[in-house]
């Protein structure tokens, strides 16, 4: 009762104030459509989506092929369908992975202090210093490509950013007078993390996750699109339009379209991020 | 056992850049249990730090406790291990913080925030914490205990936010509860209805009571005995009764002498000249002297220890002139 009553509160709260944003609601309905899609891939895609047929290659979109077909005679529609559920499993795995111990490193090194937080930042801020895209380069030219190996290489590139968003608002309510009286009360370190931090840190990490799943999105993008990523014929986003470049003037449709429906994920997973992050910031709260 | 908590030369310090310094030196008291000790004194003397120290919540770095003892019930608080004082604390021996909005936690209800407490300390089901919270809500009367349970602190005003505040700090029913500066976040009305509740709660609950505060008017209100703080020491301690008829160091005549008062002809008022010497420039003798109006008759060089008066046994103080 006790926690559905908490959860009903928070709930009504941040909804108003989610409410009032109108392109949040813009972002939630596509990331929401888009995910949908992905989920439902199965029944929607119309053609399997690695079947060769090359009497049919380079078909500009007609009512047989919504979206036209590529160099190989695959359906551009049914590819992308399967290519987003690809792109929202490596993304959102990839981010709640980070998410999960970048949390715990940031807090950990935030709650403890000196020599702890000084190892744990540093190593963070060693693996920050590599770009993104190099980091992924990297792990995935001596891992091989793959799946499993673009998730952990994305989660290594993320988990630094997560750990300094969660590093900071931890000192921020370490200082604060509850978390004394939570000592006050003989409360334990790991209690005093879990129950009455952790909570309150939340909200930035929710943000943080929608922002960097658009990133994540389209990181895998840019590798699958220098050939570092899921291998072929799994149709990716990215790897489509790779496939589809060489053809770029006579066939359009076949890089195109795969590269709008990034732009759409990345595009609603921002105006996500930016509407939690008003919803869930307490200073807007008041404001409003 | 004659006492509940006996303090016996307590000397805590702190790091500034150019080295260790002396927050408090010497602090020496003893509390008989249900008793209420108010500790009075300008902000920076040490009144906080010498609670901070006995609950063991310096911070970790920058602070040590030089020396001193401090027995409850028995045990050395200074010494026992950390696990252990851990489990003293929120149970055994509990505080009052000054400002009760910012004290709780702004993303839980504060029904569950006093049941955590119960729940930590005793166990026994979170079924029975919740039983046992309402119940304490009902002691610190909070109307509507039931509906108010799963309100958030920021729902609450300050004073309903202290009840919380105190109902978490007995919920195991302490023998010593530190209670800093509890009301001077609160408007004048509030302070008097806290001040009645806490002295109605230690009645049932027969509990010690540690009260700081910078407010002699609240000390005459709550307290048995007064030790009255100058910079890092106690300068003085007695009775209440005894210490605002007889007060005999020269800070704490001035300090009686500097609060406005509506049964006296206030002309008289004379606040204290001068300001407490900084912690890194502590004089080696008596730390008043410098603003000491007996100043003409004292020796600067010598530090004054804490001694009984001769014509009363009860009442100490730290002055070269009374010895």
């Amino acid at each position: 009762m006790n926690a559905m009553a908490r959860l009903k509160y928070l709930g009504t709260e941040t909804y108003e104030v989610f409410n009032r944003n109108k392109t949040s609601w813009a972002g939630l309905l596509l990331l929401s459509i888009l995910l949908l899609i992905a989920l439902l891939a199965p029944i929607l895609a119309p053609y399997n989506p690695v079947e060769q047929n090359i009497i049919q290659r380079l078909q500009p979109p007609s009512s047989q092929f919504l979206l036209g077909t590529d160099y190989y005679g695959r359906d551009v529609l049914s590819r992308i369908i399967w290519g987003c559920r690809v792109s929202f499993v490596i993304g959102s795995i990839s981010v709640g992975i980070a998410m999960f111990f970048g949390t715990i490193f940031g807090s950990l090194a935030g709650y403890k202090g000196g020599y702890l937080d000084h190892l744990i930042m540093g190593i963070m801020d060693v693996l920050m210093s590599i770009p993104i895209l190099l980091m992924g380069l990297l792990i995935v030219a001596i891992l091989g490509p793959s799946k499993v190996n673009l998730i952990i290489a994305l989660a290594l590139t993320m988990i630094p950013r997560f750990a300094r968003i969660a590093r900071a608002p931890t000192i921020a309510a370490k200082n604060k007078v509850y978390v004394e009286a939570c000592q006050a009360m003989g409360f334990s370190d790991f209690r005093i993390l879990v129950v009455h931090i952790f909570p309150n840190i939340l909200g930035d990490l929710m943000v943080m996750g929608s922002i960097w799943m658009a990133t994540a999105v389209r990181t895998e993008a840019a590798l699958s699109f220098i050939g570092l990523g899921v291998n072929p014929p799994t149709a990716t986003l990215g790897g489509m339009i790779r496939e589809g470049f060489k053809d770029i003037l006579s066939a359009p449709w076949a890089s195109l379209f795969p590269g709008l429906v990034i732009l759409l994920i990345v595009f609603s997973a921002n105006l996500l991020g930016d509407g939690l992050r008003d919803a869930l910031d307490p200073k807007l709260r008041n404001e409003n | 056992m004659e006492y509940v908590l006996e303090v016996k030369n307590l000397s805590t310090a702190f790091k500034l850049r150019s080295g260790w310094y002396p927050a408090t030196c010497d602090i020496s008291f003893s509390l008989k249990p249900n008793e209420t000790l108010a500790i009075v004194g300008e902000s920076g003397c040490g009144k906080s730090v010498t609670a901070f120290s006995l609950m063991g919540l310096l911070p970790k770095h920058g602070s040590r406790i030089d020396s001193g003892t401090a027995l409850f019930k028995g045990e050395d608080l200074l010494t026992m291990p950390k696990d252990k004082l851990r489990k003293i604390r929120g149970s055994a021996m509990t505080m009052i913080f000054q400002e009760p909005m910012t004290s709780l936690n702004p993303v839980l209800t504060v029904g569950s925030q006093i049941a955590e407490a119960v729940y930590y300390h005793r166990g026994g089901g979170k079924a029975a914490a919740k039983k046992r919270a309402l119940q304490l809500m009902d002691m610190v009367k909070i109307p509507a205990p039931e509906s108010r349970y799963n309100d958030y602190p920021h729902h609450l005003s300050g004073g309903m936010c202290q009840r919380i505040m105190i109902a978490m700090s007995l919920a195991c029913e302490p023998d010593l509860v530190f209670a800093d500066e509890p009301t001077t976040a609160l408007d004048v009305t509030i302070q008097a209805q806290m001040l009645y509740l806490l002295h109605e709660l230690k009645q049932k609950q027969q509990m010690s009571m540690i009260f700081i505060t910078h407010d002699l008017g609240v000390v005459a209100h709550v307290a048995d005995r007064v030790a009255v703080m100058y910079a890092g020491n106690i300068v003085e301690t007695a009775p209440v009764a005894e210490l605002f008829a007889n007060p005999r160091h020269p800070y704490t005549q001035a300090l009686l002498k500097s609060i406005p008062r509506l049964d006296r002809d206030n002309r008289d008022i004379a606040p204290i000249q001068g300001m407490v010497p900084a912690i890194d420039k502590m004089p080696g003798g008596c730390r008043f002297y410098s603003r000491c109006r007996k100043q003409t008759q004292c020796r600067p060089d010598e530090f004054p220890q804490l001694k009984a008066l001769k014509d009363s046994q009860d009442h100490l103080d730290r002055c070269l002139l009374n010895e």
